[in-house]
């Protein structure tokens, strides 16, 4: 599943729309990903599971 | 009649002006006033590049767009273009649409890239497209209109909506139009796509994604070809990439500039290689601020260790290699001027100019 900044969410909601897929799920976190410290890029890579998870389980009920 | 075959949703408004108002309204033009695309208009366009309207130019896969020629002709109408640039259009969204440009990201980017279009061989001299006297600035019809019309064609074609599908934080002046020849009258010095493979009597565009309008440098006090490459090198190094060690830059040398290398028997390939050797930095800066370019290591030496006293003598290039240097001969009389153009991205991951024949 794709995973996105804040800053690119809706570009990435509008080429889903503009392609079908206007649900299709996201992770989105926080901008930016390229120069913040460990531990800033940790609590990134926590929420993406988080979210991920929340996701995975949603779809499979 | 060509203009029957058109296909585009016909739009009824009463004058030009309500065009302009109308098409502005719609998030269609740059904010200029533009020229009314009637079908007899955008049919005379089509002529000029002997193309039906449904003519399919290109493919941009991530959007999964199939552009026609139709569109661009639109889009050419509305910038002013003569319909004798249409084949200069045609083959600039050809190099756009290369995979290798990379089209998709640097339209999106945050940093806003300009889309610059270097026009080379004789359908230059034949359009009258400047590479001279303020060849980037205002002025002059060929260069003002053939960008222009790239710039709307991103927008109107490629979708490139501000705040949707394009997040440049500042924008730039450059992204209105960026449309330039190469002067080509001094044989000492190898036109660019002639460097790049084609042969000289070849007309072609190369497409760049440029990080602003550029850097300019008034240098009159070189006298020699190392100093004079020296500054343009010192101005390369300031300019960043992502990654380090990954920009790609193309350089403009002004008449007395291009003189004070070319007499000294200096060629494109020798001020590349001089210029990837010392736009450079030290081992020792990199790790002064190691997160400044997303590199957090360096051929094996990890740039948050400790200065060590051989790090000031040990250099890396901001330029991923020679080829990632285009010097460009451009420019009037004036002083000893060049000029560094940036790119927006990073060399061969995210992008690499591209050059296309022009048929």
């Amino acid at each position: 599943m794709p995973v996105v900044t804040t800053v690119f969410e809706n570009s990435v909601r509008a080429l889903a729309r503009a392609q079908g897929y206007a649900q299709f799920p996201l992770v989105v976190i926080k901008h930016p990903v390229a120069y913040v410290d460990d531990a800033q890029l940790t609590e990134r890579a926590q929420d993406v599971v988080d979210q991920a998870v929340r996701i995975l389980l949603a779809r499979s009920h | 009649m060509l203009a029957d075959q058109l296909k585009s949703r016909r739009l009824q408004l009463d004058s030009s002006d309500d065009a302009t108002d109308f098409y502005y309204a719609k998030g269609w033009t740059d904010g200029l006033p533009i020229v009314a695309p009637t079908p007899e208009r955008v049919a005379r366009m089509l002529e000029g590049a002997h193309l039906a309207p449904d003519t399919v130019v290109g493919t941009f896969v991530q959007r999964r767009l199939q552009v026609s020629a139709e569109k661009l002709a639109i889009n050419a109408v509305m910038a002013g273009c003569l319909p004798s640039y249409l084949p200069v259009i045609i083959a600039a969204t050809k190099a756009l649409l290369d995979a290798r440009f990379g089209l998709h990201g640097i339209l999106a980017t945050t940093g806003g890239a300009g889309l610059m279009v270097l026009v080379n061989g004789p359908i230059a001299r034949a359009l009258d497209i400047n590479s001279g006297l303020n060849c980037l600035g205002p002025g002059h019809r060929a260069n003002a209109t053939i960008g222009r019309a790239v710039s709307l064609i991103a927008r109107n074609v490629f979708g490139r909506t501000p705040g949707v599908l394009e997040k440049a934080v500042f924008g730039s002046p450059a992204k209105y139009s960026f449309c330039f020849a190469e002067d080509e009258t001094d044989g000492r010095w190898q036109p660019l796509h002639v460097l790049r493979g084609f042969a000289r009597d070849t007309s072609t565009v190369t497409v760049f994604p440029a990080q602003g309008s550029g850097f300019l440098i008034v240098d009159p006090m070189s006298a020699s070809p190392q100093e004079l490459l020296l500054s343009v090198a010192r101005k390369m190094r300031s300019v960043h990439v992502s990654r380090f060690g990954l920009s790609f830059q193309a350089v403009l040398f002004g008449p007395e500039a291009l003189a004070t290398l070319a007499d000294a028997g200096w060629t494109k390939d020798m001020v590349k290689q001089f210029l990837y050797q010392q736009a450079t930095w030290s081992v020792a800066e990199l790790k002064t601020r190691p997160r400044l370019c997303r590199t957090s290591e360096i051929d094996g030496i990890d740039l948050r260790s400790a200065i060590e006293p051989s790090d000031a003598s040990r250099h890396y290039s901001i330029v991923a290699e020679p080829d990632a240097i285009l010097p460009i001969a451009a420019g009037s009389s004036g002083q000893r001027m060049m000029l560094v153009v940036p790119s927006m991205a990073e060399y061969r991951v995210e992008s690499e100019p591209v050059t296309q024949p022009i048929e």
